[in-house]
């Protein structure tokens, strides 16, 4: 186990560098100059200068690449160009809302989906079936930030009942911050929901019909016996590896969510940064999402694994 | 992503005929349909031109005549979005056919050669899948410049990865069968063998895949336009149209509604299309 | 907070603002917090570095300039008082027994180092522009100190009440170095408390503000990008105070009950520069035909709903001691833009292309313009950049006609000596006129309010003649709060909280 781990977090290092070093190349390709975005319309030329040569925008690319990545190393993620932040405090300041926001996106969907799945699937091709069948792919074809402005549209300006966006920590005020979670976690959750409930059905399906079930069936238990005793037991699997799947996605969808909310995630973040040209945040944030990403992935393998002894570490 | 490999069955019958006697799937037809209707004859359907002003009805609320009202330039939204229509099926059909062609010889090389080739390909997709999707289309539209090319350049590449491990795992399949051998005992040529043999049998879940990729396509331009990096104004597309009715939500909530209603029905159209047809070739089903 | 310094503060806000504060006892409710909604995040406290327009709504509650401006544009004491015995001399005295928030002495080495900081090229301030004419800064007492000009320089004291003018602490520079940034230390009628990025800025009451500690206690900037969720934020009291209201919501706005609507003369422009390097607009009369196709009272109905007002050049109405009214260079006409392209000789349908940032509102007036000028013989294609590409844009003249709109500045030469003079840095035009520039200079340094009144109003003449910058609207700022606040509304936009006071 511990070799297959070690192996596995090494195979990851090639990804991560091509991904940092992607991130470096296309965030320098977009044009416009981050010295210029900063001082604005009134800097002189020498003053101009002055600020390129202190963030080493100077240097040859390479040069600011290894100086970048050497740094990382060593746990420095550097500045932000726009304000002079310090990097990582940052990432981690906008890690929090994201996790926050995807825990209740990712909540939601579980609870409806689940079991939504579950009865579409024992109940195939009834009306419960083909109801929540086509809610869901509905929910898959929703734009999401199209729901957002939908629900904003009904819940803060025709029935003003939640703020329409914005954050409060949930240390400062938790009821202001459920508030505030709501809408942004209901938009998120739909479409995660949606895809949930058709993976979780066709699971099902597929377990339901194999052999062991028929046989659960045939000696006569109960239909509730079989269903949560046999079939969910062997559809967690599928479900798990789905949560992996689910959870990169989040990463995605975060983006869209927080930008039409304003919620301070990772997500807003990085697109922020990518307008203002501030190249160490957009570097930091795309290097971290990058990582989780790759070590979700990994994670979601080790459980799978664990879960079914069948599968062997290779 | 389905990395299972979906082995090709022989088709029977018509695939339109399968596909309409299963009533969601003639959904999607029909919405497609209308879509493509829509975008084809939208100079003969749309009762006023895209981008006609007219200053002095602003922003008036659905009427007859203006059947979906005006916009903030007195634009008819209607016509608009008929209009809108060309512009979403243009970024949904090219991008995913770039990502496509591209994605699947890539698969289909990394399949077939195996070892460095495979893992260099292979780890070359990783990378880029290891960037949450519309983050990475947002800075490669970013880099190009907002246009309509630069968007469907942009959703392309997102959309490689997808390509390239579903025609990866389908060559895997197909490379050990017989009549592979066969071919390859019979001495036909590396790039015969690829282009005549192998390719035709793995094209039928990568166009299932397709399907699929051409709705999410069109979620992912309308969210570009939406972010003002998408066609050019006064172009009307439906993400830019929802991206300039967010200032007028509370005068004018229909100019936000009827635009992302026309994406949704679309997505939704080319989902329950690509649900039937994912059904009709999945064997296990 | 004890009733004398209370009283002493009512005094104050009496004195320094004429408004309606008087009337309840100083005491009530005078505890409160008060959560603004702004657009957007401010980048940077430091006044040495500030160059967006998204910190002028925090940078005076956080920082005091040397001198201040009424909301009239009149210059009255600040930190220091101000004698000038000739155009090239300035005498500065500080008040007495001022400190910073931290504590440490203003006085008059602190003024120095503040000069010197913003003046070092190291520092890449952009103050140094502004502060050019700056020859020597002399200290010549513990509190006072005098500014020696290279030049007769009339908008200084305009200048130095901006951001060029707001002291911070040199101690507080020095021990918190990259940091300053972000924990600025200044003089400002309130103190930095936390400032969480993209969610919320903490001030709290100096109660060693000059003024007198200032009757809110605590004041919460929150960014709302969001036009409709800044309002609907307002309207259910999430937040007592917005900035930036948006023109389509003013009518409603002005109806109801619990909302103060203010709106006031601003200080910029909405402009558009031709890029006369190249062609077709190298053509002075394709230039006027074009400025003449445009229907500024069109684009000020749609764009702006009415609010603000069209513009004829870069002096708003706000500055009324320039400002002509009666200026009307250029009446709209689509068939006078047609004669005056035939003149021009050139084939028509000219093809032109407008760049725009894709903010909505710009896209907006780009695309009625194009309605507009391709009526009258023209081609256009806009095209659409983001807002950080927008100045590498101007300064390369990679555009036909582009967007260059200005937040404006109190002093008129603040709008229009960078860009209309030869070498301003805001010509981006490539406009080269020896005359305007004569003017320009002339204006700057013309001690006389009168005089320099006179040679802006000539050197607009030519300026519209030429037409290099098709000028069109002046907007308004446009800002409301719930009734229970009572507030001071400056054309800058720029909130001065010290004045406010719930009631």
């Amino acid at each position: 186990m511990a070799r297959y781990l070690i192996t596995r977090l090494i195979s990851l290092i090639p990804i991560l560098f091509g991904a940092s070093v992607v991130a470096f190349l296309l965030v320098r390709l977009v044009p416009g100059d981050p010295a210029i975005a900063l001082l604005g319309m009134e800097a002189d030329a020498r003053s101009l200068a002055a600020l390129r040569q202190q963030l080493a925008l100077d240097q040859p690319m390479v040069v600011q690449y290894v100086t970048w990545i050497s740094h990382i190393l060593t746990g420095d993620f550097g500045r932000s160009i726009q304000g002079g932040r310090a990097v990582f405090p940052l990432l981690l300041g906008a890690l929090a809302p994201t996790a926050l926001l995807s825990a209740a996106a990712l909540v939601i969907s579980l609870v409806i989906a689940i079991p939504a799945g579950i009865v579409a699937a024992t109940r195939r091709n009834s009306g419960a079936d083909y109801t929540a069948s086509f809610l869901a792919l509905c929910g898959l074809s929703l734009p999401s930030f199209w729901l957002g402005i939908l629900l904003i549209l009904a819940f803060s300006i025709y029935l003003p009942v939640l703020p329409a966006s914005g954050y409060v920590s949930p240390l400062v005020d938790p009821l202001g911050h459920l508030s505030h979670l709501v809408l942004p976690a209901v938009t998120l959750g739909t479409a995660l929901a949606a895809a949930t409930m058709r993976m979780t059905r066709a699971t099902m399906l597929e377990v339901m019909r194999a052999d062991y079930v028929r046989t659960a069936r045939a000696k006569g238990l109960s239909r509730r016996t079989v269903i949560w005793g046999h079939a969910l037991r062997n559809a967690r699997m599928p479900i798990v590896t789905l949560l992996g799947i689910q959870l990169g996605q989040l990463l995605g969808g975060v983006v869209v969510t927080e930008t039409v909310f304003s919620w301070p995630g990772i997500g807003k973040l990085t697109v922020d940064a990518i307008f203002a040209r501030d190249y160490p945040v957009v570097q930091g944030a795309v290097l971290l999402t990058a990582t989780l990403f790759v070590l979700i992935n990994l994670v979601t393998d080790l459980i799978y694994t664990m879960l079914d002894p069948r599968v062997r570490l290779s | 992503m389905s990395s299972e490999a979906i082995l090709p069955v022989p088709v029977k019958h018509s695939w339109l005929r399968a596909i309409t006697r299963d009533p969601r799937a003639a959904l999607g037809v029909g919405i497609v349909a209308l879509a493509i209707v829509a975008a084809l004859g939208a100079p003969l359907i749309a009762p006023y031109g895209p981008d006609a002003p007219d200053f002095v009805n602003t922003l008036a609320p659905p009427v007859a005549g203006h059947w979906l009202g005006t916009d903030e330039l007195g634009r008819d939204v209607l016509s608009r979005i008929i209009y809108g229509a060309q512009t979403s099926l243009f970024v949904g059909f090219f991008s995913v056919a770039v990502a496509g062609i591209a994605g699947t010889a890539l698969g289909l090389i990394a399949g077939y050669f195996g070892r460095v080739v495979d893992a260099l390909i292979m780890r070359l997709m990783d990378i880029v899948f290891a960037f949450p999707s519309i983050l990475l289309a947002l800075a490669i539209t970013a880099v190009l410049g907002p246009s309509l090319t630069n968007a469907v350049l942009a959703i392309a590449v997102v959309n490689l990865p997808v390509f390239a491990r579903v025609a990866r795992a389908q060559t895997l399949v197909v490379r050990e069968l017989e009549f592979v051998e066969a071919k390859r005992a019979l001495g036909f040529g590396t790039a015969h063998i690829l282009a005549r043999t192998i390719l035709p049998n793995i094209l039928a879940p990568v166009i299932v895949q397709g399907s699929l990729m051409f709705a999410s396509a069109i979620i992912t331009e309308s969210y570009l336009s939406f972010l003002g990096l998408g066609a050019q104004p006064p172009t009307a597309t439906w993400g830019n149209m929802l991206r300039n009715a967010i200032g007028f939500i509370e005068m004018a909530p229909w100019l936000a509604v009827f635009p992302g209603a026309a994406i949704f029905l679309t997505v939704l159209g080319c989902n329950l299309l690509g649900d039937g047809l994912r059904d009709r070739f999945d064997p296990r089903d | 907070m004890t009733f004398q310094t209370s009283r002493r503060t009512l005094l104050a806000l009496m004195s320094a603002a004429p408004l309606a504060l008087i009337g309840k006892p100083a005491m009530a409710q005078e505890s409160k917090t008060l959560t603004v909604g702004i657009v957007s995040d401010p980048v940077t406290l430091d006044p040495a570095l500030m160059a967006s327009f998204f910190e002028v709504s925090v940078q005076y509650n956080l920082h005091e300039p040397l001198v201040h401006v009424t909301p009239d544009l009149k210059i009255e004491p600040g930190l220091a008082s101000v004698e000038t015995p000739d155009p090239l001399t300035y005498l500065f005295t500080l008040k007495p027994n001022l400190t910073f928030h931290d504590g440490t002495p203003i006085d008059a080495a602190a003024v120095k180092a503040n000069f010197d900081r913003m003046l070092d090229p190291a520092t890449a301030s952009p103050r140094r522009s502004e502060l050019a004419p700056i020859d020597q800064v002399e200290v010549t007492g513990p509190l006072t100190f005098t500014l020696k000009l290279k030049m007769a320089y009339a908008p200084l004291l305009q200048v130095l009440s901006n951001r060029a003018g707001m002291m911070v602490s040199p101690t507080a520079v020095k021990a918190l170095g990259a940091d300053f940034a972000t924990k600025a230390v200044g003089a400002g009628p309130y103190k930095l408390v936390s400032w969480t990025k993209n969610s919320e800025l903490v001030l709290e009451r100096f109660a060693g503000y000059w003024r007198g500690p200032a009757p809110i206690e605590r004041i919460v900037f929150r960014p709302i990008a969001d036009e409709t969720v800044r309002l609907t934020n307002l309207r259910s009291g999430t937040v007592q105070l917005v900035d930036a209201v948006p023109a389509q919501a003013v009518g409603q706005l002005g109806r109801e009950p619990s909302i103060t609507l203010k709106q006031a003369p601003g200080l910029g422009f909405n402009a558009f520069s031709f890029n006369t390097t190249k062609a077709p607009f190298n053509d002075v009369r394709v230039r006027q035909a074009f400025t003449t196709a445009i229907d500024k009272q069109a684009i000020l109905r749609v764009v702006y709903f009415g609010t603000g007002s069209v513009a004829q050049g870069a002096i708003p109405p706000s500055m009324a001691w320039v400002h002509d009214p009666a200026f009307m260079p250029y009446k709209a006409s689509a068939e006078a833009a047609r004669k005056l392209l035939a003149e021009a000789g050139v084939t028509t349908p000219v093809p032109v292309s407008i760049t725009v940032t894709n903010s909505p509102a710009q896209v907006r007036t780009a695309e009625v313009m194009q309605a507009q000028a391709n009526q009258a013989g023209f081609k256009v294609e806009i095209k659409q950049i983001d807002a950080t590409s927008l100045i590498t844009v101007l300064r390369q003249k990679d555009f036909d006609l582009c967007m260059s709109p200005w937040s404006g500045r109190s002093d008129p030469d603040g709008n229009i000596y960078n860009y209309l003079t030869k070498n301003g840095p805001n010509n981006f035009m490539g406009y080269q006129s020896d005359k305007v520039t004569d003017l320009l200079d002339k204006a700057r340094s013309a001690p006389a309010q009168a005089d320099r009144a006179k040679l802006y109003r000539e050197a607009e003449t030519q300026i519209a003649a030429d037409a290099p910058m098709l000028f069109l609207t002046f907007p308004a700022t446009l800002q409301a709060s719930s009734k229970s606040l009572a507030w001071l509304q400056y054309p800058d936009g720029a909130f001065r909280l010290q004045f406010a006071k719930f009631q």
